[in-house]
């Protein structure tokens, strides 16, 4: 009986300690590499995947920026007056005309992207990644917590 | 004789009092005679509680059964692994399926990075 009660603690610390080590060896890797443990992608092409990520990433990063700098246009405009002025109209258009280019170029690289991989991997990829275009704000909030 | 000598102790001083008294003769034979009958009275009312021999045995080895014996259905189970080959199969599996979820976890927060990544809105905020 006592001897069972070890070997049950002993197997709930080895199971913990597996999950760690598996956990910290993982995490090592950068977030693209979620695209070969995912997608099953090749040597060949994870070197295209990572190539078209970086080059998206200086994009992405660059429309950040650009989204960053309409809102706080919008956010100036709006507290400086009383009402709806057609400066406040033009911010509104100008935040929407930014968020529209990002997902359209964000649709681009997913679609570049999912062409490196097999026609059914590619499905699922899309299935994944397609939420962040369709609903980019709700996808924020979900990752962001 | 410890018994006997508790006996004639006990009822010594009530035959020293009457042979005082003149009403009851109290030679030595008369003595021994009473302190023979009270302790074999006494012999005969005393009846031993430890039982049987046999069945004190019996319970005994009953009792340590229990105690052996798990008493529910986790106990049994926590006997079970105690055996060897049981322990070293629940080590191994415990062992596969903890890196079996650290790598799922491992894969969904890796996903999870890459959409945050991709998408302009979350590093934005």
């Amino acid at each position: 009986m006592k001897r069972g009660g070890i070997i049950l603690a002993l197997a709930m610390i080895a199971a913990v300690a597996a999950m760690a080590i598996a956990c910290l060896m993982h995490h090592k890797n950068s977030s693209v590499e979620w695209l070969r443990t995912e997608f099953g992608l090749n040597a060949e092409q994870m070197k295209l995947a990572i190539a078209l990520h970086e080059e998206y990433r200086s994009t992405c990063a660059e429309m950040c920026k650009r989204i960053a700098e309409t809102d706080a246009r919008l956010t100036a405009a709006i507290r400086t007056s009383d009402k709806p002025t057609p400066e406040i109209v033009a911010a509104i258009a100008e935040t929407d005309r930014v968020r529209t280019e990002c997902r359209v170029a964000m649709l681009r690289h997913f679609y570049k992207t999912s062409e490196l991989m097999p026609s059914d991997k590619r499905v699922m990829y899309l299935e994944k990644v397609l939420p962040l275009v369709l609903h980019p704000g709700e996808m924020h909030a979900e990752h962001g917590q | 004789m410890q018994a006997h000598w508790h006996i004639l102790r006990f009822n010594a001083p009530k035959l020293t009092q009457l042979s005082g008294w003149g009403l009851v003769p109290a030679p030595v034979s008369w003595y021994t005679h009473i302190m023979q009958d009270d302790l074999n009275n006494l012999l005969k009312s005393w009846k031993p509680e430890i039982p049987e021999p046999t069945d004190f045995r019996r319970n005994v080895w009953l009792k340590i059964e229990r105690a052996r014996k798990p008493s529910n259905a986790f106990g049994t189970f926590i006997e079970w692994l105690g055996r060897p080959k049981i322990a070293l199969a629940t080590l191994s599996a415990a062992v596969a399926l903890g890196a079996f979820v650290g790598m799922e976890i491992s894969v969904s927060s890796q996903g999870n990075e890459y959409l945050r990544s991709v998408n302009p809105y979350a590093l934005n905020r």
